[in-house]
């Protein structure tokens, strides 16, 4: 610590054994080879400002050899209110340089790994992209395959009731592959839209039944699961084609409706037909209209079935749960 | 049966009305319409030549490459192409597509797995005149073509 004039006031240990004496009541530049100005101006600067000073002094080494070091000012006021320096003085701070520069060498090591990392995993995510969409194309020409192979049976000669089946497993194949376009094509992958799928999947099936049939479809706009997408495909092409086909006899009013009640969906098809003529459609014997399909689906998406048969027509009824499954199988 | 010049199952309207060159010749020698098949899969295009002549039109061949494409539509002059995107050879259905329109004027009904809006977009300068996606019925698939004869 100095006074205003530079001579020394305290000093501790360390100061000493730098000096090689405890240099009280000397002037502190006659401790340097710093020109006496120089460091009258550095002690003016720290009187000056309540900021640290930051500086350098030339100091004459033990063995000849000068050595720099780097010198902190402070400004002091003691209990008489006398101005004083604190002048702080510390090997040269290379080391700190050294410290910082190998920080900055790290991180810029880091930045560039970084960078690698990423260019690989952009590559890797397109890479995935053109491979899902590889995948996607695949499978829907595989279901037109698929559909060819059932056609080209179609045409050969056979019982009625083989056209029969062939037409109704093209019609679910075309129902799994509406659902896997529909799949493919938003940006959200996990779910599907619901109106788009229901009344694309609806007209379908009624559209095989004839031109005759009248369907109304009204389809809240929801997104459905991808799990519940396939089952619920089925299910809907199952009751529009029963409607048109055994409701509406190929030339009655189908209407399908698709809404969600708080937490479930529900999916409701009636029809302006007969309905089941008082046998109960749950009863085992029923398997015509490809009931016992639907029942077996709604089992897989934990659906409850319901029929509800009126003079004006029946309504069949699906109500499933619209969270997505937290498990796979 | 008079080839339709705009629209279509999902076509656009760039062509001005008054008609395909090289297809309204064909057309005007009358006969029912006269279909190209262009698709690499020998199953499907079997099916789609099989459903669209029992519908009534005539279908001129089935090509498997861009390359058949173009070289079936220059000698047999079809009224319309319908036309797969991926195809055998380094060519695709677009480029055939591409081609056909610029040498023949005659458009093309895509039919493909693969109708993603950067497809489309590519193959907008065909002038399509619409798109089927698969996979599809044959009842789709007469349907959509008997819109397009019956413009």
């Amino acid at each position: 610590v100095v006074d205003t004039d530079g001579y020394v006031l305290k000093a501790n240990r360390a100061a000493g054994d730098m000096a090689g004496r405890l240099p009280l009541g000397e002037a502190f530049a006659a401790l340097t080879t710093t020109p006496a100005a120089d460091v009258a101006a550095f002690i003016r600067r720290c009187t000056g400002t309540g900021s640290q000073v930051i500086g350098a002094f030339e100091m004459p080494g033990t063995d000849g050899i000068g050595k720099r070091l780097r010198a902190y000012g402070g400004r002091l006021v003691d209990l008489g209110g006398a101005v004083l320096v604190s002048i702080r003085l510390a090997p040269p701070s290379a080391s700190e340089f050294a410290l910082l520069s190998r920080k900055i060498d790290e991180l810029n090591d880091e930045i560039r790994q970084r960078r690698r990392t990423q260019a690989v995993l952009e590559e890797a995510l397109a890479d995935n992209r053109a491979l899902l969409k590889e995948l996607h194309h695949r499978v829907r020409n595989n279901v037109q395959f698929m559909l060819g192979l059932l056609a080209t049976r179609r045409r050969e000669p056979g019982p009625p009731e083989l056209a029969t089946f062939l037409d109704g497993t093209s019609q679910r194949l075309l129902a799994i592959g509406a659902a896997q376009k529909l799949m493919y094509d938003g940006e959200e992958r996990r779910s599907l839209p619901a109106a788009e799928f229901v009344a694309r999947i609806a007209e379908a099936a009624a559209e095989a039944v004839g031109p005759g049939v009248r369907l109304t479809v009204n389809a809240a706009e929801d997104r459905i699961p991808n799990e519940r997408a396939f089952p619920l495909a089925l299910i809907v092409n199952e009751l529009v084609g029963n409607a048109a086909r055994h409701g509406a006899r190929g030339h009655g009013a189908v209407r399908v409706d698709f809404h969600r009640d708080g937490e479930a969906m529900v999916l409701a098809v009636s029809d302006d037909g007969p309905g089941f003529g008082g046998v109960s459609p749950l009863d085992e014997g029923l398997r015509s209209s490809g009931l016992s399909l639907v029942r077996g689906l709604c089992s897989q998406i934990g659906a409850h079935l319901s029929f509800d048969e009126q003079p004006t027509g029946l309504t069949v009824v699906v109500r499933f749960s619209s969270e997505r499954e937290g498990t796979t199988s | 049966v008079t080839q339709r010049a705009t629209g279509g199952p999902a076509g656009d309207e760039s062509v001005p009305p008054g008609g395909l060159p090289g297809t309204e010749t064909a057309r005007a020698s009358g006969g029912e319409m006269r279909i190209l098949v262009v698709e690499d899969d020998w199953m499907i295009a079997m099916e789609i030549e099989a459903a669209l002549a029992d519908a009534g039109f005539t279908v001129l061949g089935t090509a498997a490459s861009a390359d058949a494409a173009v070289a079936m539509a220059i000698t047999r002059r079809p009224d319309l192409v319908l036309m797969d995107i991926r195809l055998e050879g380094l060519r695709d259905g677009i480029d055939a597509a591409g081609e056909i329109y610029e040498r023949l004027g005659t458009r093309c009904l895509f039919i493909s797995a693969n109708a993603d809006p950067s497809t489309r977009r590519r193959a907008e300068s065909t002038h399509p005149l619409g798109w089927l996606p698969k996979p599809f019925s044959s009842r789709q698939l007469v349907a959509a073509v008997r819109a397009l004869a019956s413009g």
